[in-house]
C-alpha cells in the first residue's frame, strides 16, 4: 500500500498529509453549505473537494473561465435555485452567505451527506446539474476492488471522470500522478514512466494523438499495465498499433456518462467494443438505445426531468450497435459532442459566435475525422461590407478571449449569402 | 512540386492564416520552430487538427490534390513530423509527390 496519494515531478501530498490538511479544512468550514469550486488537476483543488464532501457540503466544481464568469454564476443560480458560494483564493473559504436553497440540496446540507455536482450540456442550450451522492461511489469501489496502484488525472477535476479518478484513488489508498498545466502526448509519456503509473484512463483522440507523437515507438513505461478510454470506440489501427508495440499492456474501452459515472467493462477481444459488466452495471436495449441499472445513478437533476424508468434503469439514449454481448455507440443522440474531456452542444458554440459584430448567421456542425475524432465546423455568414480577413481577425480574437479552448471550431468557412433554411438569428439576437 | 515550392507556398500560407485564425498562435515559419509535443512547441492537441485542416487546405490550393494529412502513414511515422517546421515540410513533399 502506498504512502502518496498526489504526485506531480514538483510536489506531492501523502496520505498523512491529505488526512491533516482534511480535518483542518472541515473544521474551518463549518456548517454544511452549498460551494462552487475552481477545478484544476492540482493538489489543493482535490483537498477541498474531498473536505467539502465529507464535512457535508455539496460542491460543484467548473473550469476556471466559468468560476470567473459573472454570466455563468447568474445562470447556475437561475438553473439550480441556489447561492453557490464561491470558494475564496484569498479565505481558502466559501465566501458569502447562502439564502436560497433547491430543496434537494437543502435537503443534504441538512443532513450533512456530502454531496457533488456534475454539469452537462442540454440541448435547449441551457446546463443540466446532475446530483450524486459521494457514497454510492464509494459502495461501487468497494464491490469491484482495487484495480490499480497509481493512476493517471487525465480527464479534467469538473468532469465525472476526473471525479471518479479523485474518488476512486482515495478510496483504495491508490496514487494519482499528474501534470500542471496542459497536457501532451510527450508530456504524458514521460510521466507514465517517471512516475510509474500502472493504468491509464484517457480517450480515443489523444490515443492518436499519442501515436502521432511516436510514443508508442518508446519503450512501455515499465509498471504500464492498462490502458482504458471511453466512450467512443478508437480506431481499430491504433489500438493494433498499441498491442504491437507494447503488447503487454491491457486495452480496455470503457463507458460512462455524467449521470451514471464510469460503468464496470469487462475486457473484451476487440477492445473497438465495450461489455458492460452484468454482475454490476446491467445493460438492456429498449428500442435500440441503451438503459443501464448503474451503482452510481444521480440523485437526480435539480433542472431536468428524471431519466430514470419505474424499474430503475437509466436511459442514456445512446444508440448502441451490438456484436454478442458487446456494445459500441456509433453517436449520440442529438449531436452531443465530447470535445477534451467535456460535453456541449454546437448549439452553444452558436451562441458565443452570434455574439461577433458582423455576423448575420451562424450554422455549427460536429463533423466526424478518423483521426481528431469529433470536430466543430462552423459555418458563418456575414455582413458582405465586412470582408473575410477582417471577420478571421475578429473571431480569432474572440474566440481566444471569450469561448472555451475545447468549443474553438477547428474548420470555420465565411460566406456572405445566408443558406435558404437560414434561422435569421440576427432577428433573434435583436 | 519541390521542397522550396512546399515551403514559400504551402507553410507559409498555412502560417499565414494560422496567425489570422488560431487564437494564440502568433508565429513566423523557420526550420526548427517547435511545433507539436516537444518543448516549446506553439501548437497544442486541440489547435494542433485546426493547423492540419489549414494545411490540408492550402495543399489544395497550391496543387489542386486533396490530400488527407493524418492518415494511417503518417501515425505510423518513425518520428512525427509534426515536431517543426522542417518536419512538416519534408513530409508534405513525400506526401504531394505520392499523392
Amino acid at each position: 500500500m502506498t504512502d502518496t496519494f498526489l504526485v506531480s515531478d514538483s510536489e506531492s501530498l501523502t496520505y498523512p498529509e491529505l488526512d491533516k490538511k482534511k480535518n483542518d479544512l472541515i473544521q474551518r468550514l463549518g456548517k454544511p453549505k452549498p460551494v462552487l469550486l475552481e477545478a484544476d488537476r492540482n493538489i489543493n483543488t482535490v483537498v477541498r473537494f474531498l473536505s467539502l464532501i465529507e464535512g457535508g457540503h455539496t460542491v460543484l466544481m467548473v473550469p476556471s473561465w466559468d468560476f470567473k464568469d459573472a454570466e455563468f454564476r447568474a445562470q447556475l443560480k437561475q438553473l439550480s435555485q441556489t447561492d453557490f458560494l464561491p470558494w475564496g483564493m484569498a479565505s481558502e473559504l466559501p465566501e458569502g452567505e447562502a439564502k436560497t436553497f433547491h430543496s434537494l440540496i437543502r435537503k443534504g446540507l441538512e443532513n450533512k451527506s456530502g454531496r457533488f455536482l456534475v454539469r452537462t450540456s442540454g440541448s435547449s442550450g441551457k446546463f443540466k446539474l446532475v446530483l450524486h451522492d459521494p457514497e454510492l461511489f464509494f459502495r461501487k469501489y468497494k464491490l469491484i476492488g482495487k484495480h490499480f496502484e497509481r493512476t493517471f488525472f487525465f480527464s479534467p477535476a469538473d468532469s465525472i471522470a476526473g471525479v471518479e479518478t479523485i474518488l476512486e484513488a482515495y478510496s483504495h489508498r491508490a496514487s494519482v500522478a499528474f501534470v500542471s498545466g496542459k497536457i501532451s502526448p510527450a508530456l504524458v509519456a514521460q510521466t507514465l514512466k517517471s512516475q510509474s503509473v500502472d493504468y491509464f484512463q484517457t480517450t480515443p483522440t489523444f490515443l492518436n494523438l499519442m501515436m502521432l507523437s511516436g510514443v508508442f515507438r518508446t519503450e512501455k513505461p515499465e509498471k504500464l499495465l492498462k490502458i482504458a478510454f471511453g466512450s467512443e470506440p478508437a480506431q481499430a489501427s491504433v489500438l493494433s498499433h498499441i498491442k504491437e508495440k507494447w503488447s503487454e499492456v491491457s486495452l480496455l474501452q470503457t463507458y460512462g456518462m455524467s449521470e451514471i459515472g464510469i460503468q464496470k467493462t469487462l475486457f473484451t477481444d476487440d477492445p473497438v467494443y465495450f461489455h458492460l459488466d452484468e454482475k454490476h452495471n446491467p445493460g438492456r436495449i429498449k428500442n435500440g438505445l441503451l438503459e443501464i441499472s448503474s451503482l452510481t445513478p444521480l440523485v437526480a437533476y435539480l433542472n431536468f426531468d428524471s431519466q430514470i424508468t419505474s424499474d430503475g434503469w437509466f436511459m442514456t439514449h445512446d444508440e448502441v450497435r451490438e456484436k454478442g454481448k458487446q456494445l459500441s455507440v456509433p453517436g449520440r443522440e442529438g449531436e452531443l459532442l465530447n470535445i477534451a474531456g467535456r460535453k456541449f452542444f454546437p448549439s452553444e458554440v452558436e451562441e458565443f459566435l452570434m455574439k461577433v459584430s458582423g455576423i448575420l448567421d451562424v450554422i455549427v456542425r460536429a463533423e466526424k475525422d478518423e483521426f481528431a475524432g469529433t470536430i466543430l465546423h462552423a459555418e458563418i455568414f456575414i455582413d458582405p461590407e465586412v470582408s473575410e480577413t477582417e471577420m478571421r481577425k475578429k473571431l480569432k480574437d474572440f474566440l481566444g478571449a471569450s469561448v472555451p479552448p475545447h468549443m474553438h471550431p477547428q474548420k470555420i468557412t465565411i460566406g456572405t449569402e445566408l443558406p435558404q433554411n437560414g434561422r435569421f438569428k440576427k432577428m433573434r439576437k435583436a | 512540386m519541390n521542397h522550396n515550392e512546399i515551403v514559400t507556398k504551402i507553410i507559409a500560407a498555412s502560417f499565414q492564416r494560422a496567425n489570422n485564425e488560431i487564437p494564440g498562435f502568433e508565429a513566423t515559419p523557420s526550420p526548427e520552430l517547435p511545433m507539436f509535443d516537444v518543448p516549446g512547441a506553439i501548437l497544442d492537441s486541440l489547435n494542433l487538427i485546426t493547423f492540419v485542416f489549414i494545411l490540408e487546405d492550402e495543399i489544395k490550393k497550391a496543387t489542386g490534390l486533396k490530400v488527407k494529412i493524418t492518415t494511417e502513414d503518417v501515425l505510423n511515422n518513425s518520428e512525427s513530423p509534426f515536431r517543426s517546421v522542417q518536419g512538416i515540410s519534408d513530409f508534405l513533399l513525400r506526401k504531394v509527390r505520392n499523392d
